[in-house]
């Protein structure tokens, strides 16, 4: 089986530092590996434990220094890496970064059978960029998924877990599935590991690569734009309390 | 005069508060617009004069009807139904609430349509130039550390709005509802089958959601039981409970009453946080709330900065206390 497993390296969201003018200081910030995204290859691994003659790919977009969660993912057991890098695709919104990751997967990738994602990212957390992809690849998806509950050569049954209810839910491939969970067992990587993931391929692609129109990539091809950044005001002033009685007379009597 | 289009969203056999709360919102926000809606008709919903009747109460001028194939649940063949209505009728501004079908619809539709989106708004504002409307909608960014408004180039401006961003209101209107009819041919099949659904009957997130009182947790409280007398000490009190992502992912607390950026927002008139560390990921979630009471045992926990009213203490050991006072 041929699986893609997107993934999108950000600043650590606890770590994030500001200067005046509301830019990100990137200097030192600590990057991670988005958790929804580590979860779909969790699963991806998963699959590849029980399906054995399966290859799991990545593909991200974003800076150079995004190489880092393309290599974690290839320790961690990925097969091969391809990262989106080109000055052309930066201040991309969903709908452009959509438009050049199916640009990558028909292009490039071509012969795939299950696409998984991360439902959310924890630094822009608008959900969407799945949606898109799914869209204009042609692709069914299956969304806020928790579990993937069977899955062999043909199809694979997922549970889904949506504000309404619980939905069990099967496909035949080629599929896209964004996954919801955030704490998907992963076996952390050995020194071996580190040292096999350093051996293994990582693409790096520009616009020419992956034959995109550069309109429709990056700020050009983003519909929607920043108009004002602002950091929330937090109005509030804390008063400490010295016992269970103000507690239970601020709970209870209010 | 622009058109503002809404998703009239259906649960069941109900028109969810938080659609008529979009309504009486976007009234407030902008002059000289039609507020129309459109509604896709199922097995379980088909509209009354009682739905109808409400909807113009809380400002509703119009409302696009769509019959769907699909059962109540099964909410796939909607993107594709109501990019043929847009295409009709051209609104300048299409909005939906960031539920979960809400979240999965928009982005389907943007891209059919090629457009922008911007998603879970947590404010709106609308500028109207006479022919041209302008959408600004405001969000948070970065876990709620940064807030950003964004503009869209494209036509219909789309954006989902997070609820609890307006609330409904009785708006008088001089024209009855416009009612308009569209059958749209849906030859959707669909690759996946969806092999059972298991509903949440109990609806604990909008009972969260509706909450006065809210006792939240974190993995401060250590373990399950833990939780379970917090939820022991909610209903004692009628108040809700509700946790952090955290304490969802080590399985103290069920999903659907996880609190803040990827799960619910909620703004009760009392929150109290025990053991929450204060992660901006829960923050965001709970910040607008009129009162909050933090309750730690960590005397820095940044928590302590967004509540009004904090208490040092082992929110396990204050629990306890706070049962043995009920009983």
């Amino acid at each position: 089986m041929k699986i893609i497993v997107c993934i999108k390296q950000i600043p650590d969201t606890n770590d994030v530092k500001w200067n005046k003018d509301n830019n990100i200081i990137r200097d030192n910030t600590i990057s991670v590996m988005n958790p929804y995204d580590l979860s779909a290859l969790g699963f991806a691994l998963e699959i590849k434990n029980k399906i054995p003659d399966t290859t799991i790919t990545l593909l991200s977009m974003g800076p150079i220094h995004a190489v880092q969660s393309v290599r974690y993912g290839l320790s961690l057991g990925a097969d091969a890496g391809i990262l989106l890098s080109d000055k052309k695709f930066s201040g991309a919104d969903t709908n452009a970064t959509s438009k050049t990751l199916s640009c990558a997967i028909k292009n490039v990738l071509k012969d795939y059978d299950l696409i998984l994602t991360g439902q959310f990212a924890l630094d822009g957390d608008t959900a969407q960029t799945p949606y898109s992809l799914a869209k204009r690849l042609g692709l069914e998806i299956l969304g806020y998924t928790n579990e993937i509950i069977g899955v062999n050569e043909n199809e694979i049954t997922v549970c889904q877990l949506k504000d309404n209810g619980i939905y069990k839910t099967k496909s035949t491939y080629p599929v896209l599935v964004s996954i919801s969970k955030t704490n998907v067992k992963i076996n952390p990587p050995k020194i071996n590991d580190y040292i096999k993931g350093q051996d293994k391929e990582i693409k790096i692609l520009n616009a020419e690569d992956i034959l995109i129109n550069p309109d429709e990539a990056g700020i050009k091809g983003s519909p929607t734009y920043v108009s004002k950044a602002f950091r929330p005001e937090n109005k509030r002033v804390c008063k400490f309390i010295n016992s269970i009685e103000e507690l239970s007379g601020e709970i209870f009597n209010a | 005069m622009p058109e503002i289009l809404l998703y009239i969203e259906t649960d069941r056999n109900k028109v969810p508060d938080y659609v008529f709360d979009l309504i009486t919102g976007v009234n407030e926000i902008s002059e000289n617009t039609t507020v129309s809606g459109v509604v896709v008709l199922n097995n379980e919903f088909n509209l009354n004069e009682e739905i109808k009747d409400e909807l113009k109460k809380y400002g509703l001028d119009k409302l696009y009807v769509i019959k769907g194939e699909k059962p109540f649940f099964d909410k796939r063949e909607e993107p594709s139904l109501i990019v043929e209505l847009i295409k009709k009728v051209n609104p300048e501004i299409f909005l939906l609430t960031s539920t979960s079908a809400g979240r999965e619809l928009a982005p389907s539709v943007a891209s059919f349509l090629d457009t922008g989106l911007t998603a879970d708004c947590t404010a709106l504002e609308i500028l109207n130039t006479g022919e041209k409307i302008k959408l600004l909608s405001t969000r948070p960014t970065f876990g709620g550390k940064l807030m950003a408004t964004i503009l869209c180039k494209k036509s219909p401006q789309m954006a989902t709005v997070r609820r609890g961003t307006f609330q409904k209101k009785e708006i008088f209107k001089e024209n009855p509802l416009d009612v308009i009819y569209f059958d749209f041919e849906t030859s959707l099949n669909f690759k996946a089958d969806i092999l059972e659904f298991v509903e949440n009957k109990t609806r604990n997130s909008a009972e969260l959601q509706n909450a006065r009182v809210i006792l939240a947790g974190g993995v401060g409280l250590k373990n399950k039981e833990n939780f379970d007398k917090l939820k022991l000490l909610a209903s004692k009190i009628g108040a809700a409970a509700g946790g952090t992502r955290k304490a969802v992912d080590k399985g103290f607390i069920e999903k659907e009453f996880q609190i803040g950026q990827t799960g619910l927002t909620v703004t009760p008139e009392i929150y109290v946080a025990f053991g929450i560390s204060g992660a901006i990921h829960h923050i965001t979630g709970m910040e607008n709330s009129k009162k909050i009471i933090a309750v730690n045992i960590d005397k820095n926990a940044p928590v302590f900065n967004h509540a009004d009213i904090g208490y040092i203490n082992d929110a396990v050991f204050v629990i306890d206390e706070l049962l043995k006072k009920l009983n």
